[in-house]
């Protein structure tokens, strides 16, 4: 299962386009969703694993207009009704001028505190590995167009907590994360270059030991 | 979004793409401005404070911040050794504000390999050396194709490689954060750091372009 954030190997969008630099903020609007979310990050209102999931859950017609500001301010508002500060009509009644009452002071917390023990390390650089095509309904960090390939370990990149269970809330899970390259004709077939390739950080979750043909 | 779903601007105009990008419906505005005026009246979110991280991310960090590194890269042999090897201890060198938080890692284009910078899933980016990810960067059109089409996408960035050049594209997918060292252009042995530094640009440090080929 997957949602359309999960762009990789899609087609349809038309040709890339740029923009000149300089500019951190296009519209009041942009700069203003960017303020709101950094005051809530800070203040533990928002946290990014819920934020990129409440994002990645947006009806795809919605996802798809791609008015990024848009995309960030209704996927931090669904964060804030999950943690009781804002509820459906607020705002429309702030307009008219009244307040919501009896909202919490201080965000609730998400899951219980602790974690996990670190799972150990499966794997070294040079293994070689396949990614798991295991059913997620989930948040999950894994881009689909590698399931089920088989890359080589380039680099250990330490502990993560697993992604898919900090968006489930479902505590923190600590699990070794490794970059993982493709060669890109072997997920894309012949149409890719023969010597380009394809590298992602992928959690110890998503993978196994390939077995050798 | 009725009216709005004409996605109808010219696909070689960055300024209407980018405002189209950016620009919510009417209604989503207005909740927008609501919910902010109701938060800082809730005490949830305070005005200065933000304010202040505004301005950090409007004036002192962004593309220039890494142009700055890569030309002290390309002018110290030593530096770039060891901006290769600690990208945080290196870039703590130049005076600007640190790189904590996500792992930074400096990838080094070389004849042989073109290196790239995409999150297929969202947008993540280098913030801590290059400043807050352009439009484009975020967009569907960049995110499926960098992957499956790299050199049709740099085509259309306008770069051509030559054939003999691999490409390599990492997808940002956990909490590593890529940022590309490009080659230096031939012909540039007279500048100074400062001179170079305009050269880089923000599409080189992501992989999308290259540098300009003379000064500015």
């Amino acid at each position: 299962m997957s949602s359309l954030h999960n762009l990789g190997g899609m087609q349809g969008f038309g040709p890339v386009w740029t923009t000149e630099e300089g500019t951190a903020f296009h519209t009041d609007a942009e700069r203003r969703v960017f303020r709101l979310m950094m005051g809530l990050m800070a203040g533990g209102w928002c946290d990014t694993d819920g934020f990129r999931a409440a994002v990645e859950q947006l009806p795809a017609q919605t996802y798809v207009r791609e008015c990024f500001p848009m995309n960030y301010f209704l996927g931090m508002e669904q964060q804030l009704q999950e943690r009781g500060l804002i509820e459906p009509g607020d705002l429309e009644a702030w307009m008219h001028g009244t307040k919501p009452a009896g909202r919490p002071t201080v965000p609730p917390p998400i899951m219980a505190d602790g974690s996990e023990p670190p799972e150990p390390a499966r794997f070294r650089v040079g293994d070689r590995v396949k990614v798991r095509a295991f059913d997620t309904q989930g948040h999950n960090r894994l881009p689909n167009y590698l399931r089920g390939q088989v890359g080589a370990i380039t680099a250990e990149r330490g502990l993560s907590d697993l992604p898919d269970a900090l968006a489930a809330r479902a505590g923190r899970k600590p699990r070794p994360v490794y970059t993982v390259e493709f060669m890109a004709r072997d997920v894309w077939g012949s149409h890719a270059s023969a010597g380009d390739r394809l590298s992602a950080e992928i959690f110890q979750d998503y993978i196994e030991m390939a077995v050798m043909e | 979004m009725s009216a709005e779903h004409e996605h109808g601007h010219d696909h070689h105009d960055g300024h209407s793409h980018a405002e189209w990008h950016t620009t919510p419906p009417p209604e989503i505005e207005l909740r927008i401005k609501a919910m902010e005026s109701l938060l800082v009246e809730m005490g949830v979110i305070d005005p200065a404070m933000l304010d202040g991280i505004v301005d950090f991310y409007e004036r002192q960090v962004g593309p220039r911040n890494g142009a700055r590194i890569v030309a002290r890269a390309w002018a110290d042999p030593e530096f770039k050794a060891r901006l290769l090897a600690d990208p945080q201890g290196a870039v703590a060198e130049l005076g600007m504000p640190g790189i904590s938080g996500d792992h930074v890692v400096m990838v080094e284009n070389t004849p042989a390999t073109h290196n790239m910078i995409v999150c297929t899933l969202c947008s993540c980016y280098p913030w801590q050396t290059l400043g807050l990810p352009p439009v484009w960067f975020k967009s569907a059109a960049y995110r499926s194709r960098a992957v499956s089409h790299p050199r049709d996408v740099l085509r259309e960035f306008g770069v051509e490689l030559p054939p003999e050049t691999a490409i390599k594209v990492w997808d940002s997918t956990a909490d590593t954060r890529y940022m590309i060292l490009p080659m230096r252009p031939a012909g540039t042995d007279h500048l100074t750091e400062d001179q170079l530094a305009g050269l880089v640009t923000r599409d080189s440090m992501i992989g999308a372009g290259l540098p300009s080929a003379s000064a500015p």
